[in-house]
């Protein structure tokens, strides 16, 4: 995973600042690896938003997403038993 | 105030601290967490975790006088019945807290909140669901910030889960060593290099475990790179992403060491039966508010107790049996039966800072009645525990003991000593009522039918004129 430093190096020039400030120390690792996530998580969902456009456009209907929401609320609820 | 015991694991938080005082726990909230804590309240996020029973819902106490000054409101939560920790929760227990943990940044995310902490430690099972106690636990969200407790989640939650799912049911066990949550880089090492074939897990585990192992050394430029900017829709996907890999993550246990226990000529049902109609009529006798079933097996006996309405612990040191204790309760609805996982031999400790952080087992007894079926011959026999020291620490958790006794001629009995030579010559009825006489009056003992078993009720002594 040489690649790894390269492209955290790459999130840290493209992105802006905020200042920070919590009793916790979110390690420094935990932050940066955050925009890594949020940048892979992001291009996802856009996908996965394109997709179901395109798929509603030409007509095919797609099996409705769960409604995470309401499933994380019934957090008792997320496995079948 | 006088009389107030701090409870020794609240005192990382600046925003407030934990206390009890009249054997009534309240939170004090501090001047310094005020605009956090008038957000909470009158933002609406409090009413909407509160009504869906996410957290823990409490009372301001309008009458308190604080001698620091720093205090801004003092809080009444609802008392929990049983404070369990992490390492005492089966599997789906702990997946369960991991999920609510999430479902609750998300709520507060979208009413201007965000959880500054992540810790295992403040969630607990209420009415057989986990719920947040720790009302402080939120600030309020300032766009652009990261999650300050992204890491503490994934040692606190997502290692164990992805060790118990991955490598072995019983590394929940670890949580015992590491009091915040089990390292990122251990568990990456742990699991096989199958699991980077899973985006969340390599995302969330085994990628983050190689960037805080990059950045922990002060010399490396991680200063201006720490304080990025993260909008707020993407923190909503990073919760939704650790959901899915927490979901995604399942353990399926094969037969348990107990499967066939109720089965076969060794366990008679007629005496099974019998058993279960004595434990009744002596719940019934004594009435208990709060029971503990020690080596539960997966709570026939427990149920009996909490169907009469008294809060039950169900205990077994078996992940499997507790794992299908836990839903089982949860499939029924059942708000009085928490299932947890214990090994009698060597009960949870206290550990954490000053070994106070989280306390034994016995200290945190608030069981009337103790239920200790099927259960001496394995302390006894399988570890060589003297009969004399169960008694002293049944004697030291509860006024009133369910027991019943297993001769030698027993079949389950026959089988612990199959492999070993006998050594246990005080092993036998009137050893045994000998070695719990001195602590313990027997109310009531019978035989059961079809059974060289005994079963007793026993109150013990001192509390008898009580």
């Amino acid at each position: 995973m040489r690649w790894l430093p390269a492209v955290l190096k790459l999130i840290a020039v493209h992105a802006g600042c905020k200042t920070l400030f919590a009793y916790l120390d979110p390690g420094s690792g935990s932050l940066i690896i955050q925009l890594l996530v949020a940048i892979i998580v992001g291009v996802l969902a856009t996908f996965r938003l394109w997709k179901a456009k395109l798929f509603s456009l030409i007509g095919i209907k797609q099996e409705a997403d769960d409604d995470d929401d309401a499933r994380d609320t019934e957090h008792g609820e997320s496995e079948p038993v | 105030m006088t009389g107030v015991s701090r409870i020794q694991g609240s005192f990382r938080d600046p925003s407030g601290y934990v206390f009890e005082k009249d054997s009534i726990i309240y939170r004090q909230v501090n001047q310094c967490y005020r605009s956090h804590y008038d957000q909470l309240m009158q933002g609406g996020l409090y009413a909407d975790l509160t009504e869906r029973r996410l957290l823990v819902p409490h009372e301001e106490d309008g009458a308190y006088e604080n001698s620091s000054g720093n205090a801004y409101k003092l809080l009444r939560p609802l008392p929990m019945p049983f404070v369990s920790y992490p390492y005492e929760w089966s599997f789906s227990q702990l997946k369960d807290a991991a999920l609510l943990t999430l479902a609750i940044q998300k709520r507060a995310l979208s009413r201007g909140m965000i959880l500054k902490d992540a810790s295992a430690y403040n969630v607990q099972f209420f009415e057989g669901k986990p719920i947040l106690i720790d009302t402080l636990s939120f600030e309020v969200y300032q766009e652009g910030k990261a999650w300050i407790a992204y890491e503490q989640f994934c040692q606190h939650f997502l290692a164990p889960l992805l060790l118990m799912s991955h490598k072995d049911i019983r590394l929940s066990q670890m949580l015992r060593i590491y009091v915040d949550g089990i390292p990122l880089d251990l568990a990456s090492a742990m699991v096989s290099k199958a699991t980077y074939r899973r985006l969340g897990i390599l995302m969330h585990v085994h990628l983050h475990a190689r960037a805080q192992r990059q950045y922990r050394d002060a010399s490396r430029p991680a200063g201006a790179l720490a304080q990025k900017r993260i909008g707020k829709k993407s923190l909503l996907q990073i919760a939704d992403s650790l959901s899915n890999t927490i979901r995604g993550l399942r353990w399926r246990h094969g037969a348990t060491a107990w499967s066939d226990y109720y089965d076969g000529d060794s366990y008679q049902e007629e005496a099974f039966r019998h058993k279960l109609e004595l434990v009744a009529e002596y719940l019934e006798l004594i009435k208990p508010r709060c029971v503990w079933d020690l080596g539960a097996n997966t709570g026939e006996f427990s149920r009996i107790a909490s169907g009469a309405g008294a809060f039950t612990l169900s205990v077994d040191n078996d992940p499997g049996v507790v794992e299908d204790n836990y839903l089982k309760a949860k499939r029924d609805r059942e708000q009085n039966l928490l299932p947890l996982l214990v090994d009698l031999v060597n009960p949870s400790g206290a550990i954490g800072w000053a070994n106070a952080e989280r306390q034994t087992l016995a200290e945190r007894s608030n069981a009337d009645c103790l239920l200790a079926l099927a259960l001496i011959h394995h302390l006894a026999i399988s570890n060589n525990v003297p009969l004399v020291m169960i008694a002293e620490y049944f004697a030291s958790l509860a006024e009133w003991l369910v027991i019943e006794f297993v001769p030698k001629s027993d079949k389950q009995t026959q089988k612990l000593l199959r492999s070993r030579r006998d050594i246990f010559e005080d092993y036998s009825l009137e050893g045994f009522e000998a070695s719990f006489s001195p602590l313990y009056e027997i109310v009531k003992s019978n035989p059961l039918r079809h059974s060289e078993r005994v079963l007793y009720l026993m109150r013990r002594r001192g509390d008898s004129n009580a």
